[in-house]
């Protein structure tokens, strides 16, 4: 049976920021699934109440690869599904207990406030210019826009998150991913899951913001073969 | 459903490579032959040794072709089209194909492969 990889997008994209990945690793022999989570892609918002993290449960036993709100949703599976997350890799995960910086709260304000009024346009290339370097965001811009249209389009239901469990009680074993030039939150969080599970290992990417396997993808590529074929 | 999950338009067969010399009228009528279909992440679409009787083009997401005997094969992308040996050489599929990705494909029965897809390749063989 070949390996199966899920590959999980960031909150600034969809399932088509891991084209390169997903041919690399295809052609490697492992079974690649990269969905679109609720709200991004070609998936609408549920109208009821909903999970990201309980629809990876069919995709399991597999390693699972996530991009900042996907690293969340990974690092959620790992810790809810301990026996079938085979290896997992967080790239500038966010995190729930996380005291997020003024200068991203914000961020978010701006954001909402753009979304409120229906700029679409303003709002991704605001999103854009704080988390992707600039040689990215074409590649980024339709898939950010699309994200923010279906959810305004949609309802608002209660999102479920499994129990918070501390990382202390992660023990598969974790690459973290962080870019040099992403947002001191995320390279903090990075620093921090790095330190407090036992069977995780940082790299710090030179030259990537928040999006390391668009913006850097042959050292994000080589990092990501590396600990598959080796582990931490 | 929506009125887009009925079939596939003109503008979008337009973009599958093999099918751009077809003049438009000839587009528009195999258009309105062709089932739209969405698959999810993960989910196979043709299995290898099993009869195989539709012709698929990709309108959106990516797909893994591989086979049992020699594993991995290909990455199929919006713009390519699978399912033609099966229906051309009228034997079972010679290989598997899986989404990587949500993926949208339109496909066709066939006889509408018989009208208006296997004489395109007879052109390309000739």
């Amino acid at each position: 049976m070949p390996e199966r990889v899920v590959l999980i997008h960031a909150g600034i994209a969809d399932s088509r920021m891991w084209e390169r990945q997903a041919t690399l690793l295809s052609e490697r022999g492992y079974e690649v699934v990269a969905p679109d989570l609720p709200g991004f892609g070609a998936e609408p918002i549920p109208s009821e109440p909903y999970s990201f993290v309980d629809p990876m449960k069919n995709f399991l036993p597999a390693t699972v690869v996530g991009n900042s709100f996907g690293g969340q949703v990974a690092l959620a599976t790992a810790l809810a599904n301990p026996k079938t997350v085979n290896k997992l890799v967080l790239i500038a995960p966010a995190i729930d207990d996380h005291e997020w910086s003024d200068d991203l709260r914000s961020y978010w304000r701006r954001e909402n406030e753009l979304l409120e009024v229906g700029d679409v346009n303003a709002a991704t290339e605001l999103t854009l210019e704080v988390f992707a370097q600039p040689h990215v965001r074409d590649t980024l811009r339709p898939m950010q826009r699309e994200a923010y249209e279906l959810q305004l389009a949609g309802e608002d239901p209660d999102v479920m998150w499994p129990q918070g469990k501390p990382i202390a009680e992660l023990r598969t074993p974790t690459l973290v991913i962080v870019g040099e030039e992403d947002r001191p939150d995320f390279r903090a969080i990075a620093e921090r899951i790095a330190r407090e599970a036992p069977n995780a290992r940082l790299e710090v990417i030179a030259g990537a913001r928040h999006v390391p396997s668009l913006e850097t993808p042959d050292e994000f590529d080589r990092l990501l073969l590396e600990f598959f074929e080796h582990g931490v | 459903m929506s009125p887009r999950a009925a079939g596939a338009t003109q503008h979008e067969l337009s973009r599958i490579g093999l099918l751009a010399t077809l003049p438009g009228e000839t587009l528009a009528r195999l258009a309105r032959n062709m089932t739209r279909e969405e698959i999810p992440a993960g989910a196979g679409v043709v299995s290898e040794g099993e009869d195989g009787d539709r012709f698929y083009v990709v309108l959106s997401g990516m797909l893994a072709v591989s086979q049992r005997t020699r594993g991995a094969q290909s990455v199929l992308r919006p713009g390519d089209y699978f399912g033609e040996v099966a229906l051309a050489m009228n034997m079972p599929r010679t290989a598997s194909v899986r989404a990587l990705t949500p993926v949208t494909v339109a496909s066709c029965d066939r006889e509408t492969f018989d009208e208006f897809v296997r004489p395109l390749f007879a052109d390309e063989s000739a």
